[in-house]
């Protein structure tokens, strides 16, 4: 395979992954706290998170290109912050759901047998609700995986990852053939961790013990 | 002795909320022993387990262990737990490992508190259950493993919330008999919130929490002879109220005088309460029984209740008297019968209430048996 080629794939990569890392956690508080009705005025958070999905990335990026360059952020960082705003959404309504369907007593349960509220959190909440966790992790990784318009824009045209290959070979190769490959080369990865996530969870769900 | 688990002066007020849900509570538990708090919806039970467990801060008022102040002790950290009404059995944890959960949290081994986890688990007759996950069990099997858990946790007590409420009758009495097996083999301090009355009677000792307060805290089986105000009767039920005055060691009421034991005899007005059971049928206009028109037969169990309207001569509101007989009763709604009071040992007065009705003559004792 094209060093470009692989090149492009571990670019994305780091990107989707940078974008999980970030969007996740943030998703999980988020989600938490609308799920689990912690917050007074839950609807001025909602419109806010909401936001990035109403708007097109293009129209933002495009905004937001000039500011960058002006603050002096350096590209790949800016990127990733702007991913991760968009992905936001969609780690927390991920997070959101499973908590609403996730008991809060749960954690008072656990502390009545001597948890502290971080253990609370982090061995029975945060387990329990591990497969909207993959979920959103999974979401987020895609925004950074498959952007186009705010990795060219606001990165300038630096960062090459296999969505801006797709696109300059679409645009300027007229190779049908190339194109086509570096389309499904591009799909495989994403679609593989799939299989295996689901993979893992059916397995979790009928092993007969943790 | 000092007590395992002291609620004293207990106040609490929800945020907001104009009447406090909970007014100076005072209750011991000794060592070993199983106390019912009993109320009605609203009372104020889950709230007075709350702040004994550390859920909820209460405003005035201290909660000790072994006599020893753990109000700013975390719940975590306070030598108690709570089984709640809800199961709330960890969904992603197999039913051993959530009976280990404790033992865990201490620092112990995955293998050793899986050993001892079983052990719990045989108690409550769900040892081959273990490596089922909780959605896999049924709501009678959640509530063993959720006893299981509270017991493998070995705190100083255990506070139970309505534990069994949700469950069917059949359900419900296997618990019980459940409760009374691991009392006999691991004799732990319990406090029992509920509303029923047969699970109260699980207990040494019932206390009666009407609004906040408690009203009365004793045996179950003074609470049905010898209940300390209205709201208590009324909550366990089964009582008939004649309000009158008492005169020298007799009641006097719509139905006639009613001798009372000795140490009843406070003069002053009061509230005659005859259970249902204490009273009997007899043919109307008999010497000495008050007659009446039944009203009503309803069927009460493996019982039936005769609903009787009491004659007066004043015009009063009816007083209406409940009877317990058996099933097969001939009478209907519309017939006249007689109503007989049981004798003094079967009767009980509660203080201070207003006289509602005015009383026959004092010279026309009621035949009492």
């Amino acid at each position: 395979m094209d060093t470009g080629v692989i090149s492009a794939l571990v670019h994305s990569g780091l990107l989707g992954t940078a974008v999980a890392l970030i969007a996740t956690p943030l998703g999980v508080m988020a989600g938490r706290a609308l799920g689990w009705r912690l917050l007074r005025r839950p609807a001025l958070p909602s419109i806010v998170l909401l936001g990035p999905v109403v708007l097109a990335p293009f129209a933002v990026a495009m905004g937001l290109d000039v500011v960058i360059l002006r603050v002096g952020i350096p590209e790949e960082v800016a990127v990733v912050l702007v991913l991760s705003v968009f992905a936001l959404p969609y780690t927390t309504y991920t997070m959101r759901a499973t908590y609403l369907a996730l008991d809060p007593d749960l954690e008072e349960q656990a502390r009545v047998l001597g948890a502290s509220p971080r253990q609370a959190r982090h061995r029975v909440t945060l387990p329990a609700a591990t497969a909207g966790f993959v979920t959103a992790t999974g979401l987020a990784f895609l925004v950074g995986w498959s952007d186009y318009a705010v990795t060219l824009l606001i990165g300038g045209g630096q960062i090459i990852t296999t969505p801006i290959l797709i696109g300059s070979s679409a645009a300027g190769s007229g190779n049908d053939a190339l194109t086509s490959t570096l389309a499904v080369s591009t799909s495989l990865p994403p679609l593989v961790a799939l299989a295996v996530f689901t993979y893992a969870a059916s397995r979790r769900r009928t092993a007969p013990r943790s | 002795m000092t007590a395992a688990l002291t609620l004293s002066g207990i106040s609490h007020r929800h945020p907001g909320a104009a009447q406090p849900t909970l007014a100076g509570i005072d209750l011991e538990v000794q060592d070993g022993q199983m106390l019912a708090v009993l109320g009605p919806s609203g009372s104020g039970k889950t709230t007075l387990l709350r702040v004994a467990a550390g859920l909820e801060q209460p405003e005035a008022g201290d909660v000790l262990l072994d006599g020893t102040s753990v109000l700013d002790v975390a719940p975590e950290r306070r030598d108690l737990t709570v089984m709640f009404q809800k199961p709330h059995l960890f969904p992603h944890l197999s039913v051993l490992d959530n009976v280990a959960f404790a033992d865990r949290l201490r620092g112990q081994s995955r293998s050793q508190s899986r050993a001892t986890a079983q052990r719990y688990l045989d108690l409550v007759h769900l040892g081959d259950l273990g490596p089922r996950r909780p959605r896999a069990l049924s709501g009678g099997q959640e509530q063993r493993v959720a006893l299981a858990r509270a017991l493998a946790a070995t705190r100083r007590v255990m506070l139970l919330d309505e534990p069994f409420s949700a469950l069917d009758n059949h359900l419900r009495t296997s618990m019980h008999q459940l409760l009374v097996e691991v009392r006999a083999a691991l004799d732990p301090t319990v406090v029992l919130v509920t509303h029923d009355l047969d699970e109260a009677a699980l207990a040494d000792r019932v206390a009666v929490l009407v609004e906040g307060r408690i009203e009365h805290c004793d045996t179950i089986q003074t609470l049905y002879t010898a209940p300390k105000t209205l709201a208590v009767a009324r909550l366990v039920g089964g009582f008939n109220e004649l309000p009158g005055v008492v005169r020298s060691g007799v009641h006097h009421s719509i139905l006639g005088a009613a001798a009372l034991p000795t140490s009843l005899a406070a003069d002053g007005p009061a509230v005659l309460l005859a259970r249902k059971e204490g009273l009997a049928l007899t043919e109307p206009h008999t010497t000495g029984t008050a007659t009446g028109l039944v009203v009503e037969v309803r069927q009460s169990g493996p019982h039936q209740d005769v609903i009787v309207e009491m004659a007066s001569s004043r015009p009063v509101a009816a007083t209406r008297l409940t009877v317990e007989v058996r099933l097969g009763t001939t009478l209907r709604p519309g017939d006249r019968t007689g109503v007989v009071l049981p004798g003094p040992e079967g009767l009980w007065v509660v203080s201070g209430a207003s006289p509602q009705v005015a009383e026959r003559s004092s010279t026309s004792m009621l035949t009492t048996r």
